[in-house]
Formats: structure tokens, sequence, C-alpha cells
């Protein structure tokens, strides 16, 4: 069998940048160790300079049709390599002079290698061999504050419900493999049993657990417990990732499965992912409110920002022939464009809680009263991420409501207009705590007076994501370009 | 059309952003007070020069857009960066930029508590550039973009610096209210782009959906169902009865400039949305709609009026008369004919430089009194001459008093109600009694204004004052207040000021409606 390592080579870049990073690590000492946070950033920026190319060439296929390489897939791996050096870039301050910083690096590239394999995986087996390397070094990261008995708990909650969610989604490959005898998601979705108009319950049930794993991903609710606590106890540069790059892998996953897998079943799993779809949002948007802890805060609007991002594949493939395929074009736009801003709103956010944690290490929204005086900058930028998160023009966020909103809308059934009202009402509920933090820090008393300090790496970072974020909001159209080029190959 | 004209009108809108920007981005050490005042007099000064050179160089007699630029800006999803003005939206505009400096003058003298002044002016200068952006957009996703705008400043300057107590309960009522509203808007205007057809391509262009809607090409179900969605989006900010309660709270516990710009600029933008889309678009479902509309407006009108006579704050009394007030508004629209709709335009005109001048009258008021309350005060004319004069003044514009300019919009809006639009002739009976609840509520309003007046002007004053000194209209409030003032006599006296402006434009409006 011939290998196009042309087409693997972003992995490749990444797996043998990790190794390096393992073993270099062991060699320096002191200040050098950050050697490897600039490592492992070259080695994003290059995997990415390599992908990127990839969007004018044809999709190819290679490991015998295992990994596949469509302009969907060279499009997501984009949006990862971009958030991992975003991550890798903010984690350098934080991580400096810990006892686990090449190693924090070296599991994170992990975690990146699995992002990177999710949207080229057409194969049950590959998806979970990818949904593993993502998940499975997060684990560790979560747990890297040692001493620190939030981390602990952290990492011992991620673990369980990661593995127990592992175990499910085994059980569900099994029970579909029994089912259609397959694990290719082609020759599944070729096979009588995925066709039928009443499939075999063994078939949904295999199905209901797959979705049930990759809610755990994606933190959907009620799969969703694990998130608000591993978010505030791991270091926040992996809360950071996993609540956008480990999510949006999750929910690529679940696409090419739906999607790809079960095309004729999607009168059965759609309402069941559109019920899942409201009640994430209204859970996350809900429980946000009551909120005293910032990035417990991020978690549960991540919660419900991953309810509205749940739309698009909830309706996809409900709609036949012609119609039906520009239908389902229009939503996997609209999904990369709303994974796309919501990267960049929701790390601009975690980029000046990292910031700020220096000074404040439990970042309480009451501590962040005043901000507005004592760190003017970061207090703007912060207030732009937040109201880019709440969907209000000029920044960001409104445009990927948009764009999901018309897609929901476009679809044409009740169940996407169901699902569009029900998340413009969310957005409304959502903007009480984003506007609250706003407020806070601009009208609250400062507990103490004096500059908080703001490292200069997470100053220029944040700088970079606030302007993205008002580009974005202020001329979309370069989003829209890039997730318009997001054209997924069913047969290859 | 050379240059500047072409991008005079962006210039004007985005000038105030640049200003909020400014404000922001420079350091404390240069951004003084006095530097703060400086950019925003200077950003909202120059906007309103651009806006009148606008004026004094439009072409009166044409009846469709001018100053047009149409660029593309996110081809992606057909939305284009698409402005114009014409005769209707003109005199809003220049509106929008006096009111803004006068507020900023206002401001040096009065700035609300906790001062604070670089946010309080960038939100200013911001709302500046989402209310004159509202005014010209001919896309609706920029006119959505704009709409929005409006939303975070608006609420943070109640939440911030409105009178303490209800402010943050009246903040988010204002917010939700609103948001809420917008989400039936958008809902609609998204129906709209998805039914529309183009060359095959669907389009949110304002003036292309009215060629479309005009020829019929949205059936009867789907034009009532979105002018639904787009009726309760624009009712529940115009407001309407019954959806008014957010107004009289937003205004009393907003800061003063606040509850000016509120009422002189943003009510307007949603009875503009009713003119500049909901009518062209989707005449037909206007039609069915416009004696619903008709007869909220008319219970809104007298409603407004009995609620004015049972009110006990004076701010609130104001907040009220605006319901009543855009009563009248929708009531003109609702006739569907040119005589009701320029009725409407002139009043919301109007309204914005009586009503905005009655909010500035209460805040100075309050000011010096430091309450509200009617009962509390008495013998102004005794205490402060001046200012009693100007609300006697004001108040007397309000409601109507022919030679003032309060009385044209009502009384075109309401000639127009006595005879509407040749699509209703079906329902001139139902108009015919609108009419005469109309002039019922101009009674009514006479009523309160006359009763608040002798309350608070006329008798002697309380004895809980005796020994203060209380400052008569400063300097600064005179410079604020003096173009309003005028605004309204010269208007009073020569409404053909607005009227040759608008005329054609609503001539073209009306002109679907059979005139």
């Amino acid at each position: 069998m011939r290998i196009d390592y042309a087409a693997l080579s972003p992995e490749l870049v990444i797996t043998g940048a990790a190794c390096l990073v393992l073993l270099l690590d062991l060699a320096l000492r002191g200040r050098t160790r950050v050697l490897s946070n600039y490592i492992a950033l070259f080695s994003t920026l290059l995997a990415l300079v390599l992908v990127a190319p990839k969007l004018f060439d044809a999709p190819t296929s290679t490991l015998g049709g295992l990994f596949v390489l469509d302009h969907f897939a060279v499009v997501m791996k984009i949006i990862f390599l971009a958030v991992a050096a975003y991550v890798i870039w903010i984690s350098g301050p934080p991580m400096r002079g810990h006892r686990y910083e090449g190693e924090f690096v070296f599991l994170l590239l992990c975690s990146v290698l699995g992002t990177l394999l999710m949207p080229s995986s057409r194969d049950l087996l590959m998806l979970f061999v990818s949904l593993e390397l993502v998940s499975a070094p997060a684990f560790v990261i979560a747990g890297l504050r040692k001493l620190n008995p939030l981390s602990n708990e952290a990492a011992l909650k991620f673990f369980i419900f990661g593995v127990l969610s592992a175990g499910i989604f085994v059980y569900g490959i099994s029970l579909i493999y029994g089912a259609t005898g397959a694990t290719s998601l082609n020759a599944i979705a070729a096979s009588p049993a995925a066709r039928a108009t009443h499939p075999p319950a063994v078939l949904f049930t295999g199905i209901v657990f797959l979705v049930a794993a990759f809610g755990f991903k994606v933190s959907a609710v009620p799969f969703h417990f694990w998130a608000p606590d591993t978010y505030e106890g791991a270091p926040t540069p992996l809360a950071a990732f996993l609540s956008v790059a480990s999510k949006a892998a999750g929910f690529v996953g679940l696409l090419l499965i739906l999607y790809i897998g079960f095309p004729a079943l999607s009168h059965l799993w759609g309402p069941f992912l559109g019920a899942i779809a409201i009640l994430t949002m209204t859970v996350g948007n809900v429980v946000a409110l009551r909120q005293r802890q910032f990035v417990r805060l991020l978690a549960y609007s991540s919660i419900a920002h991953a309810g509205y991002m749940l739309i698009p594949i909830a309706i996809i493939g409900s709609k036949a022939g012609i119609a039906g395929a520009n239908t389902n074009a229009t939503l996997i736009r609209s999904l990369v464009i709303y994974l796309a801003i919501y990267s960049v709103m929701q790390l601009g956010a975690f980029a000046v809680a990292i910031g700020i944690s220096k000074q404040y290490p439990t970042l309480l929204i009451r501590d962040m009263s005043g901000l507005g005086r004592r760190a003017p900058l970061p207090a703007l930028a912060l207030s732009g991420f937040l109201i880019a998160l709440g969907g209000i023009p000029p920044f960001g966020g409104w445009f990927a409501k948009f764009a999901l909103f018309t897609a929901a809308i476009d679809a044409g059934t009740t169940l996407g207009l169901v699902l569009a009202i029900a998340m413009v009402l969310n957005s409304v509920i959502s903007l009480f705590y984003y506007l609250g933090v706003v407020k806070v820090m601009y009208t609250g008393e400062a507990p103490d007076e004096g500059v908080v300090s703001f490292p200069r790496t997470i100053a220029a970072a944040t700088a970079l994501a606030f302007v993205g974020v008002v580009f974005v909001g202020i001329y979309p159209e370069p989003f829209a370009r890039l997730a318009d080029a997001a054209r997924l190959v069913l047969h290859i | 059309m050379s240059g500047f004209a072409t991008w005079s009108v962006s210039t004007a809108v985005f000038l105030p952003l640049v200003g909020a920007i400014l404000i922001t981005a420079l350091p404390k050490a240069v951004m003084r007070d006095g530097a703060v005042y400086f950019i925003s007099m200077a950003t909202s000064g120059i906007s309103l020069l651009i806006s009148i050179w606008i004026a004094i160089n439009f072409h009166f007699h044409s009846g469709g857009m001018q100053f047009q630029v149409n660029a593309s800006w996110i081809p992606t999803i057909g939305a284009r960066y698409h402005v114009g003005i014409d005769g209707i939206s003109l005199p809003l505009f220049v509106l929008t930029f006096l009111i803004t400096m006068l507020c900023t003058i206002y401001s040096m003298q009065w700035m609300p508590e906790p001062r604070n002044t670089r946010p309080f002016f960038a939100l200013i200068l911001l709302l500046t550039t989402g209310m004159a952006g509202t005014f010209v957009s001919l896309d609706l996703v920029l006119f959505f973009i704009f709409w929005e705008l409006v939303l975070v400043p608006m609420y943070f300057l109640i939440a911030v610096w409105g009178s303490p107590g209800r402010r943050e309960y009246a903040a988010i009522k204002f917010f939700l209210y609103t948001l809420f509203g917008s989400i039936f808007m958008l809902l609609g205007f998204i129906a709209l782009y998805l039914h529309s057809n183009v060359n095959g391509h669907h389009t949110f262009d304002i003036l292309q959906l009215s060629k479309l809607g005009q020829a019929g090409a949205f059936g009867p179900v789907f034009a009532n169902l979105v002018f639904a969605g787009l009726f309760l989006g624009f009712a529940i900010k115009v407001p309407m009865w019954p959806f008014h309660t957010w107004l009289p709270d937003a205004h009393t516990e907003a800061p003063t400039v606040g509850s000016v710009i509120l009422a002189a600029i943003l009510l307007k933008m949603w009875t503009y949305a009713f003119i500049r889309i909901s009518l062209p678009v989707l005449p037909n479902a206007a039609r069915d709609w416009a004696p619903i509309i008709g007869v909220l407006a008319v219970i809104a009108i007298v409603y407004a009026s009995l609620a004015c006579l049972a009110q006990t704050d004076m701010k609130r009394l104001i907040a009220f008369s605006s319901v009543g007030h855009m009563g009248f508004v929708m009531l003109g629209i609702s006739t569907l004919n040119q005589r009701g709709i320029n009725g409407a335009v002139v009043a919301m005109v109007v309204h914005g430089l009586i009503t905005g001048m009655l909010f500035f009258l209460v805040g100075s008021t309050y000011d010096r009194f430091h309450t509200r309350e009617i009962a509390r005060l008495g013998g102004m004319a005794q205490l402060m001459p001046w200012l009693a004069g100007l609300l006697a003044y004001c108040s007397i514009a309000s409601l109507g008093l022919p030679g003032l300019a309060g009385f044209w919009g009502e009384f075109l809006a309401l000639l127009g109600s006595w005879n509407p639009a040749r699509v209703l002739s079906g329902h001139v009976n139902l108009y015919h009694f609108l009419t005469a609840f109309g002039v019922v509520g101009t009674l009514l309003t006479a009523g309160y204004f006359l009763w608040l007046l002798q309350r608070v002007n006329l008798g002697r004053p309380k004895e809980e004052w005796e020994g203060h000194a209380f400052k008569d209209v400063l300097p600064l409030e005179r410079i604020a207040w003096a173009p309003l003032l005028i605004l309204i006599l010269v208007v009073g006296i020569y409404p053909r000021l607005i009227l040759d402006v608008t005329g054609p434009a609503v001539q073209t409006v009306a002109h679907i409606f059979g005139g």
C-alpha cells in the first residue's frame, strides 16, 4: 500500500515535534525549558503552512481509505492548528517554570494530533482512535497542578467521564458492527440495516451510544457535568483548549458519523439531537446565570454554545435530492463559521482570564470588579469578547449566530424553526451574564487600587483576538469564504 | 457625484465611532475631561455639519434615494453596504447629530453620577453611529447591525448612570423588551431574504425587496406572517400599547441625556422602520394590518393621556406623554395616505425637538430640587422664572398649540385619518371613530400638561425650599437648548421646512396605496 506522505504531512510534523519536545525536555534545565513551547508553536505554524495550500488541491485519501483529506478536513485542520498555536502561545506565561512545562507541551501536541485526525476519519475505529487521542492526554494535563485539590478533582472527574464514554463508544461500535457488518462509514451507509425504514433496535441503540460518547466530548447536557469542574481546576490554557479545539473535534466526529454513516435515519437521530440541543443551550445558559467564578461561567457558556452548534447537525440530512444537498452544504458551512468565530471569541476571553489569573488565581467575578479602571485595555477587550459571545454586533459573534440562524430556517423544517427560535431566546438569556461581567468590570468597586499586571505575551495575544473579533464583526466575508470552501465529500 | 458627496453619508455616520474609539484608546494622561469634551464635540459637530451640507445639496423634488453608496460587503450571504438618504430619513438624520451635540454640551454642565466621563461619552458617540446608521441603511443586514448597535450603549447608560435604585431593573427591562422585539424582526428579515429572488439570488436590499413586494412576489399568508413578525419587533420598540411598559421605566431611570436621546431619536428608529420597511415591502399585508395599527394607536393616545393624569413623578409623566405622541405617529402611518404619513414623519421630528427639550428641562429641574415629585414642586415661576417659562413654552408646544411645532404632526395625522388611503375604503367608518378618539386624546393631552404647569410653575413654593438659593438657567444650558427652542418656533410658524423635505418621499410611499 502506498502512503501519501504529503497528505499526512501536518500530522507527521506534529508527531515529530511532540517526540522532540518529550526528549528535549529531559535535557533542558531552568529557563531554557521554554524552548519546548517555541518548538510546539513553530510546529503548529509549520503544519498550518503545510495544510493550507491543500485547499486548492483535489480531495485525496490514503491508508486504504482510512484517512481522507477533503476540503472540509483541510478547513477544520486549519482551524484546529490555528487554535492550537494560539493556546500554546498563551500557555507560555502561566506554564513558565512549571515542573511539568515540557510534559504539558508534549501532551497538548498529542491532543492536537487527535483533533487533526478527526476530520480525516471515515471509519468508526479511526474515529475512536482520534477521539481517545484528543481526550487521553488532556486527562493528564488536567491533573498537572498536582498539589492543588481542585486540579485533582478536575483530572479525576474528567478521567472517569472520559473513560466511561470511551467504553460506551466501543460498545456502540460493536452494536453497529453487529447490525451492519461494517465499521467504515460509507459501508455502514450502504448496508441494508442503515437504509431500512424501520431499522433494528440494536442499530439505533448503537447510534444513541455514539451520540452519548460525543456528547461527553462536546459537553452536551446531560453529559456535561465534568466540564465546569475540569475547566476550573485544570491549568487554564487546557480549559481554553478543551472548550474550543476538543469540543470542535467532537462536533466534527458527530457530524461525520451521523451525516455519512446514517443519512437515511436522520428522521430518528435528528429530533433526538434536537432535543439534546435545546436542553444543552437552556441548561448551559440558565446555570451560567448563577456562576461566581469566571472560568466556570465560561464553561457553562461554552455548554450553551455547544447547544447552538448541535443545531445544524440535528437538521442535516432532513431533505433529500439536490435541494437537500444545498441545504446540507449550507448547514455544514454555518457550523464551520460558528466554530471558527466561536474559537476567536472564546480564546480571547480565556486569554484575558489567564492574564489576570497571575494576580487573582481564583478568578472570581468579584475579583474582576473595577477592572475597567485598573486594566483598561484588557477590560475593553474582554467586554468585546463577551458581547461577541452574546451575539451583539458589531463584534464577530453576530455573524456566527446569523449564519446558523439563517441556515436553520432555510432548511424549512419544523425542527429547524423550533431550534432557531430556541437559539435566539437562549441568546437573550445569555446576555444577562455576559453583560453582568462587563458591568462589574466598569461599575463595581475595585477590591484594591493599582494597575493589574498583565503579561506582555498575553496582552499581545488578547490584542490579536480582539482585532479578530472586531474584524469578523465588520467584515465577516473571509471567514464565510473559508467556511464556504469546507465541502464535505461523501464518497472518495 | 464627487468623491466627498458619495461618501458624505458614511463619513457622518462613522465619525462619532472614530471619536468613541479615540476616547477609549488614548491614554489616560491625554484624556482629561476637557479632551473628552473636545473629541465628543468635534466628532458630533463635524457630523452635524456634514449632515447639514447633505441637506443643502439635497434635491428636494425627488422622492427617491440620494447620496447612495452600494458596495460589496458580505457577498456570501448577499448582504451589501447600501446606504442612502431620502426625504423621510434626512430630517431624522440631521436631528440625530443635532441632539447628540446638544447632549454633549449639556453634559459638560450636568454630568450624571458616577461621573466617569470617558466611557459615558464613548457610549453616547457609539449610540450616535448606531442611530444615524439605522436611518440610512438600505440593506436589512446593515440595518440590523446598526439597530443592535444601539442596544448595548443604551443599556449601560441606563444601568450605570441612571437614577439610583431602580436603574438596573429599568435597564434590564429595556434590554429584554428590545432584544425580544429584534428576534422577531430578524426572523422576518431572514424570511424575506429566503423568499426573495432577484435573478436567482436572494437579497437583503430594501429597495429591491420593495420592488418585489409591490410586484406581488410575496404571497398573502407569507406576507401577513412576516408583517406580524416585523410588527411585533417594531411595535415593542415604538412602543405601541400594550407593549409600552418598558418605556416609562427606561425613560424615568435613565440619566437626563439618555432620556433625551431615547425620546428624541431612538423611538423614531422604530416608527421609521415601519415606513421604510414594512409598508413598501409588504404593502398588501400593511393594508390588512392598518386598521389594527390604527386602533392600537388610538388606544395608546387615550391610555397614555389618562396615565399622565395619574402620574406623580414629573419625568414619568413626560415619558407617558411620549407613548401618546408616538400613538399619533402610528395613527398617521396607519392611514396609509399622504397626509397621514406626512403627519407621522413631521410628528416624529417635532416630538424629537419638543420631548427632547422637555426631558432636558425635567433633568435640570431635578438637578436643582433633587426631586421629581410633582407634589413637592410648585411656584417655580417665582423661584426660577426662566426655567419655568421654558417649561411652559415646551409643554404648550407639546400639547399641540397652533403656531408651535407640536401642532402640525398631530393635525395632519388626524386629518389623514378622517379620510384614509383608497385601499382602506372598507374601513372608513372605523377611521372616523379613530379620528374622534384621537381628538379626545388631544383634549386630554392639553389637560394634563396644563395641570402639570399649574402644579409645578404656579402657586407658592413649598416651605421645604425656603432659604434655598436656586440658579436659574445656566449659560451652558442656554447654549444647549437654544437650537431646539428656536426650531420649535420656526417649524411651528413655517412647517414647510420639514414638509417640503418629506413630501416627495412620502408621496412615493403613499403612491403604493393609491395616494
